[in-house]
């Protein structure tokens, strides 16, 4: 990890986070959490340990992974605005355009797999 | 105090965006400047740009004589005896940097005294010297909610101090320390007072005597003057203590078999041709605040903290860094959200609503990265400030805060 200083501690964030990271880990790890969280709910009820919390966390760690750097520039200008007229509407953008792409790309993935193999 | 009237004298104010009205929350940075300034620097390009002390035509004459007015005016402003205590520099920065060369010695070095929470202006030419082995350098802790502690400083002066080098307010906490009985504790144990006046300056007038200020460093940025351009007063009984940082043009009256003498304070410490429109920038500036009443900007910029302070006050992870009472943080509210990239925060702001604040470590990297703050996000407020603007940051703020993390 590393982090671009600039003038008077201006901080940028220039992470390593590669693009090949994200599709292949973050994106699989938030899906995973977000698809078992149903799971979770009877199996913590049964065991009591809080499955529910440690895959909310996971959940949100990927998402942060997955918006660190792609496409920032872009959301946040259209984000701004979408702001004008629906702050949940820009927020809901903001937060899950990438995760629509990369499962557009995996899906994409997933048919050209079909087609080739 | 009457608000939209003042906002009508700052051009920048009214400039429409593509979301409206621009909301400037970065005044510790620097301060939007009104028509009276931008004319007085335009009069000196448009109508005598000529320089000062070496030549005898019309437009030098009336070029020194506004420079010293200038001059004259900032005396008046800092409560000065003479004009000759200002000496004029580029920026507290640099003026900073005057006194602690000035300072630095190798036989005894002079031992300096500073709080654990500097600008990097008021740190890095200290720690320079200190690395170097010309001076000694001090910090001391502050109070637990970063207000000036006492206790603490009067312990680190019995360790000995030749100089204190202090803020005047905080740029981080919008703190102002109870400078008076500083500067009797200090002189008491034989200190002299160096106040990183900065911040301090931005309300109206203020005395240095009643302070008890030996040295005063201020930016004109930071009270609606021009940028690269500030001053250092310094009282007539320790100036002749100071050293030129730079020596050239202005600073000798003779030059002869490789010796040269000193032309008299300040001169002596104004190194080559000056900034004649900032200096002309600043009297504007100095006028204009004159004219204010510094009750009146202190109340309404309370007012508008309260507010927004009130406002943000619970939402989840928001921390502030300073004093709960936005009353004990002037113009300053700076705060730090859990989970959330200060300088994101700061960039959603600025193109969803064109609220302006500052963001990062704010020149005070020492302070953040030994106490473990993260990068924070920093609104400072001004007079031309209004509640609607304060409304609005509280409501984009909760949006942004709510519906995009």
């Amino acid at each position: 990890m590393r982090e671009d200083k600039k003038c008077c501690g201006f901080n940028t964030r220039n992470e390593r986070v590669t693009f090949m990271a994200v599709i292949t880990f973050a994106y699989p790890v938030f899906m995973l959490s977000a698809l078992s969280l149903p799971l979770w709910i009877p199996l913590e009820w049964l065991t009591k340990i809080n499955f529910t919390c440690r895959a909310m966390g996971a959940l949100r760690a990927a998402l942060k992974l997955i918006n660190y750097k792609l496409t920032v520039s872009f959301r946040r200008t259209i984000a701004a605005v979408l702001f004008r007229y629906s702050p949940w509407a820009a927020g809901l953008f903001y937060k899950y355009l990438n995760i629509l792409l990369l499962t557009l790309l995996w899906m994409i993935g997933i048919c050209l797999m079909r087609l080739f193999l | 105090m009457n608000v939209a009237q003042l906002r009508e004298d700052f051009p920048a104010l009214n400039r429409k965006t593509d979301v409206g009205l621009p909301v400037y929350f970065d005044n510790a940075c620097v301060t939007l400047r009104p028509y009276s300034v931008i004319r007085a620097m335009n009069e000196y390009y448009e109508k005598f740009s000529g320089c000062h002390r070496r030549a005898y035509h019309a437009f030098a004459r009336e070029t020194a004589s506004r420079f010293e007015r200038a001059r004259a005016s900032v005396a008046a402003f800092l409560g000065a005896t003479e004009p000759s205590e200002i000496i004029f520099l580029r920026n507290t920065t640099e003026a900073i940097n005057l006194v602690a060369r000035s300072f630095a010695g190798s036989r005894r070095p002079a031992r300096v005294l500073t709080t654990e929470l500097e600008h990097n202006s008021n740190l890095i030419p200290w720690m320079e010297l200190s690395r170097q082995g010309l001076l000694q350098l001090s910090c001391f802790k502050l109070a637990d909610n970063l207000t000036f502690d006492k206790e603490r400083f009067r312990a680190a002066l019995t360790k000995g101090a030749d100089l204190v080098s202090i803020p005047h307010k905080s740029h981080v906490t919008g703190c102002e320390y109870p400078v008076r009985e500083i500067a009797d504790m200090a002189h008491e144990a034989g200190a002299l007072l160096l106040l990183d006046g900065a911040q301090g300056v931005s309300y109206g007038k203020i005395d240095v005597h009643a302070l008890g200020a030996d040295f005063y460093a201020f930016s004109a940025h930071k009270m609606l003057g021009p940028s690269g351009f500030g001053a250092l007063y310094a009282d007539k009984e320790h100036q002749p203590r100071l050293a030129p940082l730079i020596l050239g043009g202005e600073t000798v009256d003779d030059v002869s078999g490789g010796a040269y003498s000193l032309t008299e304070p300040p001169y002596c410490y104004e190194a080559g041709l000056q900034n004649y429109a900032g200096a002309l920038g600043l009297e504007a500036a100095v006028d204009y605040l004159a004219k204010a009443d510094p009750r009146a900007i202190r109340a309404h910029i309370a007012s508008l903290n309260a507010m927004i302070t009130a406002g943000i006050s619970g939402i989840q992870g928001l921390s502030i860094i300073g004093p709960d009472d936005p009353a004990l943080r002037s113009n300053i509210l700076n705060f730090t959200a859990e989970g959330i990239d200060s300088v994101e925060l700061a960039e959603m702001l600025d193109k969803t609503a064109r609220i302006m604040v500052r963001a990062g470590k704010l020149c005070s990297h020492a302070w953040y990265n030994s106490s473990g703050t993260p990068p924070s996000v920093r609104l400072s407020l001004y007079f031309y400030n209004t509640n609607r603007e304060a409304e609005l940051f509280v409501k984009t703020l909760r949006n942004l805060i709510n519906h995009f993390y």
